[in-house]
């Protein structure tokens, strides 16, 4: 148990400078390659911390010794990067959790949801990436819901859209369709540079922008549209006669409607003139 | 339905016309009642622009019937108009204020006809005949003759 945290743990501190973050993540993936030496690892490390060392000097070992590989990978996790996820080493729920262990105690959201949505702490304040689409977020609120900040900022990610399915994410980017339209333009581009920092210094900016103009665009137009609503379903049910009452009778030909008081007293449709043959209750629910 | 509902029911009506027409007033009109008798009111037509009554001020009387909007109401003017189809003693020849009244008509939809009515007579179906022949034949002395009691009348 041991052994396993303290690798980890190496691994996360690694993660601050670009380059370091590259070379640990290019480990694992060697390891599993090489059928024979993965296995006598894997063999090794629960036995003594004496391997665990040996282990990592192996590690270290295959790195320098072996260059070409190392860029025959580059070339292909580029190629395969929309099909594979960013961060396989963070594929399990519990390492991403793992890596919330300095999260800062002011943050508005707890460590679990954020870890379930595909989030891992990159080590800088309340700052996450998805393991997946490498998708950043941070300046996280209380009240915040991962899934939905995940789908609104990242609609293309492959592990949002098998977790969660489509349906969710369009409902996402149907609630904000300026956001959905804006990041979807923006996506292509994190998807395509080869370099993972440049997203990591454009999208902060980008990201309190766009947090900074949702709350607005959402609160003022909706307001509006109800009252609006609201006062012209009662205009159309008001006794046009009386203008106080519900209607609730139908003039038979013509289909005007009144209230109950006044259709006794009349014997042409107040809106058309048409005579009236008859009067049928009805009943609007 | 017996008087009293009626009545009541003309009321609540009349009450609810006046918030209406105080909150979302048509165009060159006002209206409201007089002295606290919510059936009779008093309304007021300012002289529509481009007609010979251009600037004059027109005060018409409004009295509803218990069984408004039933009934319509009887709307007279009270100052003097140079018009074929209003009379001496105020009274106006609309269809709308006798046969062709709709309990879904207002006073609001009565002004702005009335305000119709002085822009273009109706010389086929005149109160004064007098002054519908002048209409017909020679439109400048009808315009002159409306202007002159406008000024005299109206200002």
């Amino acid at each position: 148990m041991f052994s396993p945290a303290d690798l980890f743990r190496a691994a996360v501190f690694s993660m601050g400078p670009e380059s370091r973050a590259r070379d640990s993540v290019r480990g694992p993936e060697l390891s599993h390659r090489e059928d024979g030496s993965g296995r006598t690892q894997e063999q090794d490390k629960p036995h003594c911390p004496c391997n665990h060392v040996l282990g990592q000097d192996c590690l270290d070992g295959q790195i320098l010794g072996q260059l070409r590989p190392l860029s025959e990978e580059e070339e292909s996790s580029g190629a395969a990067f929309l099909g594979e996820p960013a961060f396989p080493e963070m594929d399990s729920e519990d390492l991403r959790l793992a890596s919330f262990y300095d999260w800062p105690s002011t943050a508005g959201i707890q460590p679990e949801p954020l870890a379930a949505a595909g989030f891992f702490h990159t080590g800088q304040q309340d700052k996450v990436r998805c393991f997946f689409c490498y998708g950043g977020l941070q300046s996280w609120e209380r009240g915040d819901d991962p899934w939905t900040e995940h789908a609104r900022w990242f609609p293309r990610c492959q592990f949002l859209l098998r977790s969660k399915g489509r349906d969710f994410v369009e409902r996402i980017q149907t609630y904000t369709p300026l956001l959905g339209s804006w990041d979807q333009r923006e996506e292509p581009e994190d998807a395509v540079s080869a370099t993972p920092s440049a997203p990591a210094h454009g999208s902060p900016e980008l990201l309190r922008s766009r947090r900074e103009t949702q709350p607005e665009d959402v609160s003022e137009p909706g307001a509006k549209d109800v009252q609006e609503q609201l006062r012209q379903l009662q205009e159309e049910r008001r006794c046009k006669v009386c203008l106080d009452r519900a209607v609730s009778i139908v003039f038979v030909p013509c289909g005007h409607f009144v209230c109950t008081e006044c259709a006794p007293n009349l014997q042409l449709c107040p809106i058309c003139r048409v005579p009236i043959c008859s009067c049928v209750r009805t009943f609007l629910s | 339905m017996d008087q009293s509902t009626l009545g009541a029911m003309a009321l609540k009506r009349i009450q609810k016309e006046l918030v209406a027409i105080s909150q979302d007033p048509p165009a060159h009109c006002s209206a409201g009642p007089v002295a606290e008798n919510m059936f009779h009111w008093q309304a007021t037509i300012m002289g529509p622009e481009d007609s010979p009554y251009q600037g004059g001020v027109f005060f018409l009387s409004v009295h509803f019937p218990n069984n408004y909007p039933f009934k319509p109401p009887k709307v007279t003017f009270i100052t003097r108009v140079y018009h074929p189809n209003i009379s001496k003693n105020g009274s106006i020849c609309l269809d709308i204020l006798n046969s062709m009244w709709s309990p879904a008509l207002t006073i609001s939809k009565l002004l702005l006809s009335i305000c119709s009515l002085l822009c273009d007579p109706n010389p086929d179906d005149p109160l004064v005949p007098e002054i519908a022949k002048v209409y017909r034949k020679d439109l400048r002395e009808y315009n002159r003759l409306a202007r002159e009691w406008t000024k005299r009348y109206a200002m």
